[in-house]
Order: structure tokens, then C-alpha cells, then sequence
């Protein structure tokens, strides 16, 4: 019975995917220039404006802040290209499609609902920040930084109107939306990097570079965290910048992406993202939140930065990201709610996600989350690279759960809930913690899956489910 | 050329300007030639300007099939 339900659930998600099931054919690559500007267009979000302030008010140097960007933000490129991107080009498929041959329906459907839950966090923090530009207007002040619960009721009926309003768009209009959004990009790299150093000479004086950097050190990133934080260090910078967008290369989601590139060598595109949305936005919020009296309100760093047009970089970067966030969350859940129609599914997604958005805890601990965003999923990544890279050279046969027709691999559902296990012990760090997980997931797999190639047989006959497979070599 | 391809060329270098402008605004405030508030004011006069003319050279399709094919053969075509 309950098998009998899980496989309509699987049918269900599968028919949402049914688009992406095939492999891109050569005709559909796409050229560099579309690359280029996805990412260019991909990684200025509303949530910059809190992560580089976190940064300043988590006393980290300049130094630090410099060195661990360049290097944090290489690292990610190079996690791009030379480990989400081969793959992509090989298998050309979604990491939905290619996951569902390793790990069988099952592990699809929990990866699926583990990423709406994430997603609508996600949603949640970057209503939060359009809140407060949008509260400004209305004489209501962010909540402090140690916030957990919603401050008052100003708070909840700013979150909540904007959250309903964000909802609502993306129910009747989210390919609109998605469009319009395009435009912005270009401009809110502008406002970063103009609203910052238009307001470089109120924090002091200054008459050349080396009067600058020493502006830098001593009154923007200082190395003295606010009371009641914790200083973070170069290493702290280096892995915040990699494991930002861990979902998305080490975990594999740009698959999606990668698979239209006609090289592998397309993953250095996403430095184009990276360096302006992850450099150059950081270090201009950590600008503007100085300007401020280290004061974390994003609305408040904005229109003091760059005027009215701030507080409205401040809501779009916020609207038009959460945007497609709540589209994902919607198109991930709609898999347990049959029959429903669509706009219901957002309209449940787009609640829960604005009730979210009032807890300002979610926000102020954006750096936190973002860790545990990447953490979670990560696990998943490592069984993809294993199985595809490390799974041939031992000799095995690829994709059993394909081949063999199981509903589940357990060697996958294991390796996952083993390897969070263990980081949730690690001694160290939450930023730290996804690398050992890594490794870990990677060997651990290889053993399971050894095992379980060996003392599982094939079921009765492969699902009907299951799409045909590629041979590789 | 049709006027709705003339129209597309228009706005995207109206947009191409509108944003030099603010580049150019921001590192005037930056060496001080102009107060923060003039600043401002150039800021949001280039940011209005900007989303008045740049979704009719980004997405052209916005404002219906006409101007989408007519976006086809701008200058400067947004690639998809």
C-alpha cells in the first residue's frame, strides 16, 4: 500500500519533470554568451546586502575579507568547471534525471522535498531584507541583530504584505516577473558598487589608495567583531565564499545548467557571477553598513547609500529572487498535493514562506543557513561524482537503481543520512564541516554501494517509470 | 529600419547612458565634486530612465509579439 502510494508520488514528480527527461540533443547547445550572461544576471540577490554586512560585523580584517574572497570565489569557479561542468556535458541530463538513475525515485522525492523546505527558508530571508526597505516608508525599524521572533506588530504587517504581494505576482505572473527581472541585474551591480563608494568619504577622509586601505582597516573591517559575535578569519572567508553556492556545483544542481554547454570549459563563466555578485557586492554592503554605524538594515544601508533608487535595489534584488524561489519550492511539493491546481500550490508555499519571512531569525543567521543549505544537500553530490567518475574504475556497473529497478538505493539514502550524522558531530566549524562530509560521502558510497551491488538483486522487473539509459563507458 | 526596431535601438542606448550617468554620479560623489544629495537626485532621475527604456531592449516580448520580432533585428540583441 504504502509502496504502491510512494510510486505514484514518484509518477507524479516525474510527469512535472517530463520536459528535461532526455538528454540535450547537439542542436540545443547553447553558446558562451549565454553563459556569460546567466551568471552574470544570477548571483546579485538581495541577500548580498547581508552577507558582506555579516562579514563587517563579524570582524572580519580586510585583509582577510580580500585574500578570502579571491580565493573562496576561485575555488567555486573551479568547483564549476571541473566538477559540475564535465559531468554535465557527458550526461547532459538535470541532476533530477541523472539522480533518479542512481539513487531510484525515492531518493528524488526526499532530495525533492529537502530543497522546497530550503527553498522556502531561502524565500523567506529575501522578503525579510525587502521588508526593510519597505518598512522605512512606513517608520518601522528592522529588528536587532540577536532577534529571533517577530519585534512587533509593524514587523509582522510589513513581512506579511510583502510576502503576500511577492506571492501573489508569482501566482499570476511569474514568467512575466522572470522576465522583468533580467533588467535589473545590470543595474543592481551598478548601485552596489556606485551606492558604496559614493559614501566612502563620510566614513572618513581620505586622499589616496594607501589613506583608503587604512579607512579600510580601521573603520570598515576592523578585526573586532560586535559583542556577542564571533570573529571570523581568512579560512572562515575562504570557505563561506566556496561553499555559498554549494548547492549548485559541488551538489550538482547546475547541471541543469551545464548540460546546453557545448564544453566543459564553460564552467569558468560562473566567475563572471561570482566576482561581481560575491567580491564586489560583498565588500560594497560591508561599505554601506559602516556608513550606518554598523547598524544591519539592509533598507536603511541602501537609501542612505543611493536614495529612493536603494530602497527600490533593496526590494527587487529581494522580489525578483524570491520569486523563482517560491517557484521552485511550489514545483517540488506539488508532487504530495495531487490534483491540485498549480496556484494553489504557490499560494501554500507563498504563506508559509511569508510566516517565515517574520522571523527575523532566519535572516540574521543567513550565513549560518546558507551553510546548512549547502551542507545538507551535499552528500548527494558526492554519491553523483562517485558514481560517475569512481563507481567505473571499481569495476562496477553504473546506475543499478536504473538497471536493477529499485525504487530506493539504499546504498545512497545511507551514505546521505550517515554523512550528516558525522558533520553534525565534527568538532569544528559549520563552515568547515562540508569538506571532511565530502570526503566522507565519497567513501562511504563506494562501500555501500559495493555491498549493495552485491547482496541486493534486481526487482521482479524495472519500473516502467524509468527512463531508457545511456551506455557509458 | 521599422520604428519598432528604431524604438528597440533608442532605448537600449538611452539605457547604456542612463547608467553611465549613475556610474559617472557615483564617482563624482566619491571625489566630493557633488554633494551626496545631488547624487541621489542624478541616481534616481538614471534609475527612472533605466526601467522606463531597458525591458524594451531586454524583453522586447513584454510588449507583444510586434516589438518581440522587431527585437530580432536590434543592434544590440539580448541573446537567449
Amino acid at each position: 500500500m504504502a509502496q504502491g502510494r510512494l510510486k505514484a508520488i514518484s509518477a507524479r514528480l516525474d510527469a512535472l519533470y517530463e520536459f528535461d527527461r532526455e538528454p540535450v540533443t547537439p542542436e540545443k547547445l547553447q553558446p558562451g554568451w549565454n553563459f556569460a550572461s546567466l551568471f552574470m544576471g544570477e548571483h546579485i540577490a538581495g541577500t548580498e546586502f547581508v552577507i558582506g554586512s555579516m562579514f563587517v560585523l563579524y570582524g572580519v580584517s580586510a585583509k582577510d575579507l580580500i585574500l578570502g574572497l579571491l580565493l573562496g570565489n576561485l575555488l567555486a569557479v573551479l568547483s564549476w568547471t571541473f566538477i559540475c561542468a564535465p559531468i554535465a556535458v557527458r550526461v547532459r541530463l538535470t541532476l533530477y534525471w541523472y539522480l533518479r538513475k542512481i539513487g531510484g525515485p525515492g531518493i528524488t522525492f526526499i532530495y525533492n522535498i529537502a530543497n522546497a523546505f530550503l527553498y522556502c527558508i531561502l524565500a523567506g530571508a529575501m522578503i525579510s531584507v525587502a521588508a526593510t526597505a519597505i518598512g522605512l516608508a512606513f517608520g518601522v525599524d528592522t529588528p536587532a541583530l540577536s532577534a529571533k521572533f517577530p519585534t512587533g506588530i509593524g514587523w509582522v504587517l510589513i513581512t506579511l504584505g510583502t510576502g503576500l504581494v511577492v506571492t501573489v505576482v508569482a501566482i499570476l505572473g511569474f514568467e512575466k516577473l522572470a522576465q522583468f527581472s533580467s533588467v535589473c541585474s545590470p543595474w543592481l551591480i551598478l548601485i552596489f558598487f556606485v551606492g558604496a563608494i559614493a559614501v566612502l568619504p563620510k566614513i572618513g577622509e581620505f586622499h589616496s589608495a594607501s589613506d583608503l586601505w587604512n579607512l579600510a582597516q580601521s573603520k570598515i573591517w576592523t578585526g573586532v567583531p560586535i559583542e556577542g559575535k564571533e570573529k571570523l578569519g581568512f579560512w572562515h572567508i575562504v570557505f563561506f565564499a566556496w561553499f555559498c553556492n554549494l548547492a549548485m556545483h559541488i551538489d550538482l544542481s547546475d547541471l541543469a545548467v551545464f548540460r546546453y554547454a557545448r564544453k566543459w570549459t564553460y564552467g569558468f563563466y560562473s566567475s563572471l557571477g561570482m566576482f561581481p555578485g560575491h567580491f564586489m557586492a560583498w565588500i560594497a554592503s560591508g561599505i554601506m553598513v559602516a556608513a550606518i554605524g554598523m547598524k544591519m538594515s539592509p533598507g536603511e544601508m541602501a537609501v542612505n547609500a543611493a536614495g529612493f533608487a536603494g530602497a527600490v535595489a533593496v526590494v527587487l534584488a529581494g522580489w525578483t529572487t524570491a520569486n523563482p524561489t517560491l517557484y521552485r519550492a511550489g514545483l517540488a511539493l506539488q508532487t504530495i498535493t495531487p490534483n491540485w491546481p498549480r496556484w494553489l500550490v504557490t499560494a501554500i508555499i507563498g504563506i508559509l514562506t511569508t510566516i517565515l519571512s517574520m522571523f527575523p531569525f532566519f535572516f540574521m543567521r543567513l550565513l549560518d543557513f546558507v551553510a546548512i543549505y549547502g551542507l545538507i544537500l551535499m552528500p548527494i553530490g558526492a554519491v553523483v561524482f562517485a558514481e560517475h567518475w569512481l563507481i567505473p574504475k571499481l569495476g562496477m556497473t553504473q546506475l543499478r537503481a536504473e538497471s536493477r529497478g529499485w525504487f530506493i538505493s539504499f546504498a545512497v539514502l545511507l551514505t546521505w543520512a550517515i554523512t550528516l550524522a558525522a558533520c553534525w558531530f565534527m568538532p569544528f566549524h559549520l563552515f568547515f564541516r562540508w569538506l571532511p562530509g565530502y570526503l566522507i560521502a565519497l567513501v562511504l558510497y563506494l562501500a555501500l554501494a559495493m555491498l549493495e551491488s552485491k547482496l541486493r538483486p534486481a526487482t521482479l522487473k524495472p519500473s516502467p517509470l524509468v527512463g531508457e539509459g545511456r551506455e557509458r563507458g | 529600419m521599422k520604428t519598432r526596431t528604431l524604438l528597440i535601438n533608442l532605448a537600449s542606448i538611452i539605457a547604456i547612458l542612463s547608467l553611465l550617468v549613475s556610474l559617472i554620479a557615483g564617482i563624482l560623489a566619491f571625489t566630493e565634486t557633488v554633494s551626496l544629495e545631488q547624487y541621489k537626485l542624478i541616481l534616481n532621475l538614471a534609475s527612472l530612465i533605466w526601467f522606463l527604456t531597458s525591458p524594451l531592449w531586454f524583453v522586447p516580448q513584454l510588449f507583444g509579439s510586434k516589438f518581440s520580432e522587431a527585437g530580432k533585428s536590434a543592434w544590440l540583441r539580448p541573446k537567449k
